[in-house]
């Protein structure tokens, strides 16, 4: 082989291989600090642990009932929307994704703040009102995903001949484009669910006991514990995103900031 | 300009050969088209020729200089992509100084070439635009010009005019031919357009999975393909069930010579006779031919397509002037002979 | 009967109106009151000045640090991932920078105090070589430390943006300038960086923006020591010991707010321009 392919395979080889490394360093080196006992041997005490700790749990358990209605929310509030925008006014879409794009610009905490201080207190006062924060934060992400998909197909055209072959509304609905849209869908639940199981931001502020907030005060007394959840944390969001690429062949890039 | 060849070259992709022992001359100043269908190995060949590909085995020869070895860059060749040929970031001018610069030719020797292939391509008053403001017609011929600029050994086409629409394909295609035979190019063009092989080519190279089936000028290829495969994949054919004894064909209800360059496998009972559309007639359902029933008349500008049904169920198209058919109508008893001298006969 | 077409998007609007809308309205408005209710431009010019500002320093610094370290690493890494012929490895790097592009940060945080925290699993060993990283004045919770930790979201984050940057590269280009006598060299410089710069300074300007309203690992990081704008504005609120906090973290948020709103759109515009040469 001539010399100058010789250092650019190596190159690339090279950087792929500290590319590997970049990621499996810190997941196997943190793994060894909470399961490795001081004798040298290995526990899943930390997990244990973690199970011991109610409030814990219950910060999960509650983590889980606002991803459920922040999902809720979302697909309630984008499926009709996104369909009647594709079907009556297409002309309208760059507009409204550009909408869509503005919880970008307010940092997460920035509109933490504002809520706090905008918000009657009927709401302020029970933490599932972080149903409504969360899902302006994820509509950025979950909105470019169920549109996407409806851009995929072409919903007039589809409606219009399965109209034309005797299909009521209803039946175009669920036997035609949730069908083809499902993929989208199912991007935007995930992500939205990922959103959900990392955002620290809003939840600290309006002091709520969600799952990140918890972690993070459990993290100062109890390290092994902290680190040990952050893994599984990790590994879940891992797992997530694998069923998204499982369904999403052709991934536009699914990238959430909620850190 | 060189003189140019591939000599038994292979190349496999794991367990798929692309090229199988392929073996190929392009004479200096001559277009030479690789002709066939997707898959056929035909742009393997041509990137084993300009050296972006690296054959398994077999030798490229530029002049009895071997450069199987070399990269693109000292082969001194010129290229034309189907698509994204240019560099969306430069002017079209920019594009075509491309070469030049990195060989180092001197600036005012730059600006002079660079003038007079704009004025032999037309496209003076575009010299300064960006890819993305010109039509994809232009963007190939400003391609073109880029490779011919450096005054390259060997001249190679993939598909150049597959992505462009078909009026703008006709006129790009005889500017292509205009401009090789004006600069005496050895040119290397693949295409999958049996249209665009016969009407530019000096030399047509029909493939066929990784092989080279024949090589001649484009009136022998069509009048004279070396097998049945050939004769299908150029032109159109007519297939109609025959019997073979010995010498003769029985086909159409007459006795005619086989065609002794045919190469037919002689397992199959089965047989059908290649018959081009202009080599049938249409006569009177007396004596000669086979009886049949027109089923559809194709009006094709100056040619005309009669499409007959004949009673063993075979349809056939024949090719008429448009002006001799007048009196036939859909519907009409009649019967067709073959005009042919030899026959080609196929499974 | 155009507009009553509109009426369709009502939910949604009025939806953003008031989750976004509203606290927006209210960070602008108390931004220029005090605690009093009074208007004044006091809280800009607070926030301006002091440790505040130097907190927008802090911030612009740390942001322009991992913007450009992971721009040019996460490339370098996203570059010999496309090239690859192993999809495999493709693959497994797509979803673990997925993975940590979109984990909060406080898992990030946590994994972090294991691995280079003062008993973490990293520092322990490079001890057991003699090596004591914590030897000097480096701790994981200084500038540079907090640095190493932003850089893996940041990373991640520019490989993934980038690999659909790179799939757009048209092998034609490279194909041609090799033919017309162009080594790579050449070719990265004449005709490659010129057509990728726009896009990658769009890029560098998304990866400032998430750099600069990352809290969480900051804050998991450094319970709120290390003075970075999105830390100062939570312990305005969180505390009351500071005359007009809110209003002063208001106005930070503003700042942000602009900040942010600058970059965002220089990216898209970017975006645009690059996507009209492209194609």
């Amino acid at each position: 082989m001539a010399p100058l392919r010789m250092i650019s395979v190596t190159l690339r080889l090279g950087t792929i291989l500290i590319g590997l490394l970049f990621f499996a360093i810190p997941i196997y080196a943190s793994s060894i600090f909470a399961f490795r006992e001081s004798d040298g041997s290995f526990s899943a005490q930390p997990i244990s642990s973690a199970l011991e700790n109610h409030e814990l749990v219950r910060s999960f358990f509650l983590t889980m009932q606002i991803a459920f209605g922040t999902v809720l929310l979302t697909l309630l509030l984008l499926i009709p929307t996104i369909a009647y925008l594709h079907f009556v006014i297409p002309g309208a879409r760059a507009w409204v994704e550009f909408l869509t794009l503005t919880p970008l610009v307010i940092p997460p905490i920035v509109q933490g703040v504002g809520f706090l201080y905008s918000m009657p207190t009927s709401l302020k006062s029970t933490p599932h009102a972080l149903i409504f924060a969360y899902t302006v934060l994820a509509l950025p992400f979950s909105y470019r995903a169920i549109d996407s998909a409806f851009s995929s197909i072409d919903v007039r055209t589809l409606f219009n001949a399965a109209s034309s072959l005797g299909a009521n509304f209803m039946t175009v609905v669920s036997k035609i484009l949730i069908p083809n849209v499902a993929a989208g869908i199912f991007a935007a639940i995930f992500l939205t669910i990922a959103l959900v199981l990392g955002e620290f931001a809003y939840a600290s502020l309006l002091l709520w006991d969600t799952f990140p907030t918890v972690l993070a005060v459990a993290g100062m007394s109890n390290a092994s514990t902290a680190v040990a959840l952050s893994i599984l944390s990790l590994i879940g969001v891992w797992l997530i995103l694998s069923a998204l690429s499982a369904f999403n062949r052709r991934s536009r890039g699914l990238i959430v900031s909620g850190v | 300009m060189s003189r140019v060849i591939l000599e038994k070259v292979s190349k496999q992709y794991g367990k798929t050969s692309a090229l199988s022992d392929f073996s190929l001359e392009i004479p200096e100043g001559l277009l030479v088209t690789l002709l066939g269908p997707s898959g056929c190995g035909k742009t393997t060949a041509l990137k084993i020729l300009a050296g972006l590909i690296r054959a398994n085995s077999g030798k490229v020869y530029f002049d009895s200089i071997d450069v199987t070895n070399l990269p693109p860059a000292a082969r001194d060749i010129g290229m034309v992509f189907q698509a994204y040929s240019l560099f969306p970031n430069m002017t079209a001018r920019k594009n075509v100084e491309f070469g030049l610069e990195t060989r180092g030719v001197a600036r005012p020797e730059i600006k002079k070439r660079v003038d007079d292939i704009f004025e032999v391509i037309g496209l003076e008053e575009h010299q300064e635009k960006y890819p993305h403001q010109l039509s994809g017609g232009q963007q190939q011929r400003i391609a073109l010009a880029r490779a011919i600029v450096i005054r390259p050994r060997l001249l190679l086409l993939d598909e150049p005019l597959s992505a462009l629409d078909a009026q703008v394909r006709d006129q790009l295609r005889e500017e292509i031919r205009r401009v090789q035979r004006e600069f005496n190019i050895t040119t290397l063009f693949v295409t999958h357009d049996q249209e665009e092989a016969m009407s530019i080519s000096d030399r047509v190279g029909v493939m066929f999975r990784g092989a080279l089936l024949q090589v001649a000028p484009p009136q022998e290829v069509y009048q004279s393909p070396i097998n049945s495969t050939v004769a299908r994949f150029v032109g159109n054919m007519n297939e109609i069930p025959a019997i073979v004894s010995g010498n003769s064909v029985a086909v159409l209800g007459m006795t005619l010579r086989l065609d002794d360059k045919s190469s037919f496998s002689s397992n199959s009972k089965k047989r059908v006779a290649l018959i081009r559309p202009e080599d049938l007639e249409i006569v009177q359902p007396n004596h000669m031919g086979a009886v049949g029933k027109i089923s559809g008349i194709s009006f094709l500008g100056p040619l005309s397509i009669v499409e007959v049904e004949l009673t063993s169920r075979t349809v056939v198209r024949v090719a008429k002037p448009s002006q001799s058919i007048s009196h036939l109508v859909r519907g009409q008893q009649i019967a067709v002979v073959t005009t042919a001298e030899r026959i080609l006969v196929g499974d | 009967m155009k507009r009553l077409e509109f009426l369709g998007l009502a939910p949604l609007i009025i939806f953003m109106g008031i989750f976004l809308g509203l606290p927006l309205t209210a960070i602008v408005r108390f931004s220029f009151l005090n605690s009093e209710g009074d208007f004044t431009l006091q809280n800009f010019a607070t926030i301006t000045s002091g440790i505040y500002l130097d907190a927008f320093l802090l911030s612009t610094k740390l942001s322009l640090a991992s913007a450009a370290i992971s721009l040019i690493l996460g490339f370098a890494f996203a570059y010999s991932l496309v090239n690859t012929r192993v999809p495999l490895v493709k693959r497994l790097i797509s979803t673990a920078s997925g993975v940590l592009a979109n984990t909060g940060g406080v898992p990030l945080a946590f994994m972090f105090i294991a691995v280079l925290g003062t008993y973490g699993a990293l520092t322990t060993w490079l001890k057991n070589l003699g090596i004591d990283i914590y030897g000097g004045t480096w701790t994981l919770y200084s500038f540079s430390g907090i640095l190493i930790v932003y850089l893996y979201f940041q990373i991640p984050l520019m490989i993934l943006i980038s690999i659909p940057v790179l799939e757009n590269i048209k092998p034609e280009w490279r194909a041609a300038a090799e033919t017309l006598g162009s080594n790579a060299l050449n070719f990265w410089r004449k005709v490659l960086l010129p057509i990728l710069f726009p896009q990658l300074l769009g890029i560098f300007l998304l990866l400032f923006a998430n750099s600069f309203a990352a809290y969480a690992t900051a804050a998991a990081l450094t319970s709120g020591s290390l003075a970075l704008v999105p830390v100062q504005i939570a312990s305005l609120i969180g505390s009351n010991v500071q005359v007009d906090g809110a209003n002063i973290a208001m106005a930070l948020g503003m700042g942000m707010v602009i900040l942010v709103g600058i970059t965002t759109v220089g990216y898209a515009l970017l975006e645009k321009r690059s996507s009209r040469w492209r194609h």
